[in-house]
């Protein structure tokens, strides 16, 4: 997805704007006229003044607004760009819940069998992956993963 | 033939998946402490004095809770500690989480801004570490005394530059103290860490250098030049028996970083007496001790009660100090 | 006399290193190090981090060559996915990651692969040299660089953000700009206020700079591959075989890319505060700078890969010169390696010369052997690398997702940075499509911090007069080398502007 270069300036400029906004608020110790606000502010105004470059540059570009690539337009194209985000956010929204063995595999073998693979290669792919991982991270490098709440249920027992 | 390899595979996948679930279940059904590693969150990067304090005691609390305990450590350094020091308090209070704590930043932070945490969030477990603070200055500096550092700052105000640890570090506050108290105005130089305030003074970029003793003996002991001024104890350390206190000199105050270990508030409290008795052990453990001689830390134990008086009553003196002269310019 | 003593100290270290517990744990890190480099998410910092509790139970000389040998290794091992799937495997290796993989694509990744062995071979020798002969004599220069000039430093090392990246300078200008907002982000550490924080604590520590490169280096390459339907990895050839025998070639044809490269290495990584990963990005634009032709840069050309890629090991054992013989890190790696110098017992400092010298010997005989160690280890890691990414893309590229969300998470230690990941991926990737080059943003995230608080430092110390920035010698001539870079590029943006206009009314 692609947007012409004029639209992208103006885009920049209106985000240089929301910064230095921001930052007009940062106050701090007034000696010499400087503050926390000072480089946010620059680099906004740096920002503003790239934007404003680019945006003049495309000035007489040929194109249209936005250009998508046709790939995207289908629904399969979208899919394969979101896939990977969308693990992703699969991964941090239920990791606490199911814990990590299950997140792990559900998210590599959906993704694989997205990708095209075979589904038993890809359920395979998953539990060695997971196996792998887990051995990695959690017993040699000692990074603690969640072990998943859905377990407290047999806790009581 | 293939049917068969299909169904083995089939069978082979399924194995997996029963002894996984069979391995989690069980482990699900043991209890504290031995069932899970206990996480130990420091709010420090690894390598920092906190940090191979903690390293070097976990070992110990491992040997003295017993039933093979195990415990993690987590760093999650940033915010000068704030988001260590959150991660604590907002974790869930069942025994498996706790961390290191470090005044004043756990008092401070509060004050300053909105924090993620209060005093009440913590169920305060012991303390491990008393670090007071010191002034040092480079071998060839003329400056011998607070008496002198006062003149010469009295003479040049604002040409005395001090390095800190950070705004609102134990270093920050203690140069407002001796302000206060010296009635001088110094140039705060704030750094990121003490390894930058070490750089900074041993090329001669500060004045003085506001460390901690058990820096300041760090660096004298591995030949950095550096003098030190005095130290900010009642009493002189027998760490550090030469150099005299700023009580001594006429500056009556003292600053110091407590590093102790706590736990969100709420802990059942049989697991909160176990895990409180093994702390104690293990300061007290003479192996240990050894070991914090060695990275110069000192150690001063306060149990639970003692250890939670003492930051309340930090707490109302930097609360004071706010008032008199707030740190940031919020 | 003094000959030897030097000797009996030698002669003493080397006892020390060729016993069986040492030369075994040295081993083993080597190669916990190429597999930590070799995977995207994974870092040298972090591998080391993670060392740290198992060298606890060490004697010093293992415990310190675990470390030397698993940075050493692993700042190599990522060059290995860099060039074979367009993500670094460590943040060292970002700078030249496109080129190298460019290279791949046209079919030439033995050429790279070996070139790129050889110079972090010979880099590192090259660091480790200096380390051992003029260890205190660079320290004592080092430590004369304060604020002011670290501010000059970090100008230039943010102005090389123009010569990195391909073509037009108004875009990468944008990009450094993005990464020195990124970097703003966080409490300020002069003046203790909360910047851009929207109240939530995770972001009150700043943009961690690691998960921010996983995902704007791996997850939007990620995100491009699978977008890539029935497009396959970079074609790698089925014989990875003589990989030396590129080197008469490489080393008549870029011999002084190495030499210039190790030599700013070693430099750049005795600063302390920057490291490998400042020295390959500044290493790469010195080259495209001098180069004679610097538009094959970006097209796969070894040039510049070269370079950086001996910078980059130079500077690992550059960063050990300040912490030698002051006690003070040059990079991450060197901040954990003093802690556990406190632990057992050494002091870095300059002292330790005279306090432990067998020790420091034998370390420097370490580092030699970890440096000569990654030829056949990474020939062995070269080939098994072809072979394991050749695996199909439908079941690499989620593995791959797997281990850069661990590894974010993983420096963290919560899903912050996995969303920090997630965002700059995201970003990256739209980046990307309008030609916006994501190189000057990770430079930008790595020096902003560097460059605004040296500037206020200095300001502070300078009581708020200009003139501070100029007084000091070294100070005063790296301000007039970057203000010739600086109106050097502000010629060339003007100039772009006036021929476009030039063009256009013609």
């Amino acid at each position: 997805m692609r947007l012409h270069d004029r639209v992208l300036g103006l885009i920049l400029i209106g985000l240089a704007g929301l910064l230095g906004f921001h930052s007009a608020n940062l106050t701090g110790p007034s000696g010499y006229g400087l503050g926390p606000g000072l480089f946010p502010n620059l680099i906004a105004l740096g920002i503003a003044a790239c934007g404003l470059l680019i945006s003049l540059k495309a000035r007489n570009k040929p194109g249209p607004m936005i250009v998508v690539d046709p790939r995207l337009k289908q629904g399969s194209g979208l899919i394969a760009v979101s896939m990977m985000p969308a693990g992703v956010i699969f991964y941090v929204l239920v990791i606490d819940w199911f814990g990590f063995m299950l997140t792990a595999d559900i998210m590599i073998a959906l993704l694989s069998i997205a990708l095209g693979a075979s589904r038993k290669a890809s359920l395979l792919n998953a539990i060695l992956g997971s196996l792998l991982a887990y051995g990695l991270f959690a017993e040699l490098l000692r990074v603690p993963l969640a072990t998943g709440s859905w377990l407290n249920y047999f806790r009581g027992f | 033939m293939r049917n068969s390899i299909r169904r083995l595979k089939h069978r082979v996948a399924k194995l997996t998946m029963a002894v996984m679930f069979g391995c989690l279940a069980t482990q699900a059904m043991a209890a504290w402490p031995s069932d899970q590693p206990i996480n130990m969150i420091i709010a420090y990067a690894p390598g920092g004095g906190t940090d191979i304090v903690a390293r070097s005691l976990v070992p110990f609390i491992e040997k003295h809770l017993g039933d093979g305990a195990k415990i993690n450590i987590l760093n999650r350094p940033g915010a000068g500690g704030g988001i260590g020091f959150a991660a604590i308090a907002n974790a869930a209070a069942d025994g498996y989480t706790i961390g290191f704590i470090n005044t004043p930043p756990i008092i401070t932070i509060p004050i300053e801004r909105q924090a993620a945490w209060t005093l009440s969030s913590f169920d305060y477990l012991g303390n491990i570490v008393d670090d007071p603070g010191t002034f040092c200055v480079h071998q060839d500096s003329p400056i011998k005394s607070l008496a002198e550092l006062q003149a010469f700052a009295k003479s040049n105000p604002k040409k005395v530059t001090i390095g800190s640890t950070g705004v609102g570090s134990d270093d920050h506050l203690a140069m407002l103290m001796f302000e206060r108290a010296a009635g001088v105005a110094l140039t705060h130089v704030p750094f990121k860490g003490s390894s930058e305030t070490r750089t900074a003074i041993t090329g001669k970029h500060i004045t003085v250098a506001a460390i901690n003793v058990g820096e300041a003996l760090q660096y004298l002991k591995s030949g950095s030049p550096l003098r030190c001024l005095g130290q900010m104890t009642a009493q002189r350390m027998s760490m550090a028996p030469d150099w005299p206190t700023f009580k001594e000199q006429g500056f009556a105050f003292e600053m110091a970083s407590l590093r102790g270990i706590a736990a969100p508030r709420g802990l059942p409290s049989a697991v909160r007496e176990r895990l409180a008795r093994a702390i104690e052990r293990a300061a007290n453990d003479p192996m240990f001790k050894e070991a914090a001689e060695r990275a110069f830390a000192p150690v001063r134990f306060l149990a639970p009660n003692a250890y939670e008086a003492e930051i309340r009553a930090g707490d109302s003196q930097f609360r004071q100090l706010w008032k008199d002269m707030p740190w940031t310019d919020r | 006399m003094a000959d030897f003593v030097i000797s009996e100290h030698v002669a003493k270290a080397i006892i020390l290193v060729f016993d069986s517990q040492v030369l075994g744990v040295v081993f083993a890190s080597a190669i916990f190090g190429l597999f930590v480099g070799a995977i995207p998410g994974l870092t040298a910092t972090m591998a080391a981090a993670l060392l740290v509790p198992m060298t606890f139970f060490m004697p010093p000389l293992p415990a310190l060559g675990a470390v030397v040998a698993v940075s050493a290794m692993a700042i190599f091992a990522g060059d290995l996915p860099a060039a074979m799937l367009r993500m670094p495997g460590t943040p060292a290796s970002a700078a030249y990651a496109e080129e190298s993989y460019a290279m791949a694509l046209q079919g030439k990744l033995e050429l790279n692969l070996s070139t790129n062995l050889i110079c972090s071979v010979a880099g590192g020798l090259v660091g480790v040299g200096f380390l051992m002969l003029a260890a205190p004599l660079l320290a004592e220069v080092a430590i004369h660089f304060s604020s002011f000039e670290y501010f000059w430093l970090s100008c230039l090392g943010v102005s090389c953000a123009s010569l990195i990246s391909g073509k037009q300078t108004s875009h990468a200008l944008l990009s450094l700009l993005f990464g020195l907002g990124f970097a703003c982000v966080g409490i300020d550490p002069v003046t203790g206020v909360a910047r851009f924080t929207v109240e939530s604590i995770e972001l009150a520590g700043g943009i961690h700079l690691i998960p921010s490169m996983i995902g704007a280096f791996a997850l939007s390459e990620l995100m491009r591959s699978s977008a890539e339907q029935g497009l396959s990895l970079a074609p790698v050839q089925e014989k990875i075989g003589a990989l030396f025998s590129n080197l008469r070639f490489v080393a008549t044809t870029y011999w002084q890319n190495f030499l210039r490269g190790s030599l700013l290495g070693t430099a750049i990584g005795a600063l302390p505060g920057a490291g490998a990963d400042v020295a390959a990005w500044i290493s790469y634009a010195m080259a495209k700078r001098f180069s004679k032709q610097p538009e094959q840069f970006g097209k796969g050309h070894l040039e510049g890969i070269v370079e950086s890629t001996s910078s980059n090991n130079a500077a690992l054992g550059g960063a050990w010169i300040p912490a030698l013989v002051f006690g003070i890190p040059g990079d991450s790696v060197t901040a954990i390696v003093i802690g556990v110098l406190y632990m057992k017992g050494m002091n870095p400092g300059p002292s330790i010369f005279s306090q432990t010298p067998d020790l420091v010997y034998a370390l420097f005989i370490i580092f030699i052997l970890a440096n000569l160690l990654m030829l056949p280890l990474g020939w062995l890691a070269i080939k098994l690398a072809a072979r394991l990414f050749r695996t199909p893309r439908a079941l690499l590229l989620p593995m791959i997702l797997m281990t850069c969300v661990l590894g974010s998470y993983a420096m963290t230690n919560s899903s912050f940075g996995i969303v920090l990941m997630l965002f700059f991926g995201i970003l990256a990737w739209l980046m990307e499509s309008h030609d916006i080059p994501i190189g000057p943003m990770m430079l930008g995230i790595v020096l902003g911090g560097l460059l605004e608080q040296s500037f206020m430092t200095s300001m502070i110390k300078a009581d708020g007069k200009m003139i501070g920035f100029f007084e000091r010698p070294i100070a005063a001539g790296l301000s007039v080398i970057t203000l010739c870079i600086w109106s050097i590029m502000l010629y060339r943006l003007l100039s772009g502007i006036s021929n476009q206009n030039a063009r256009r009314q013609a």
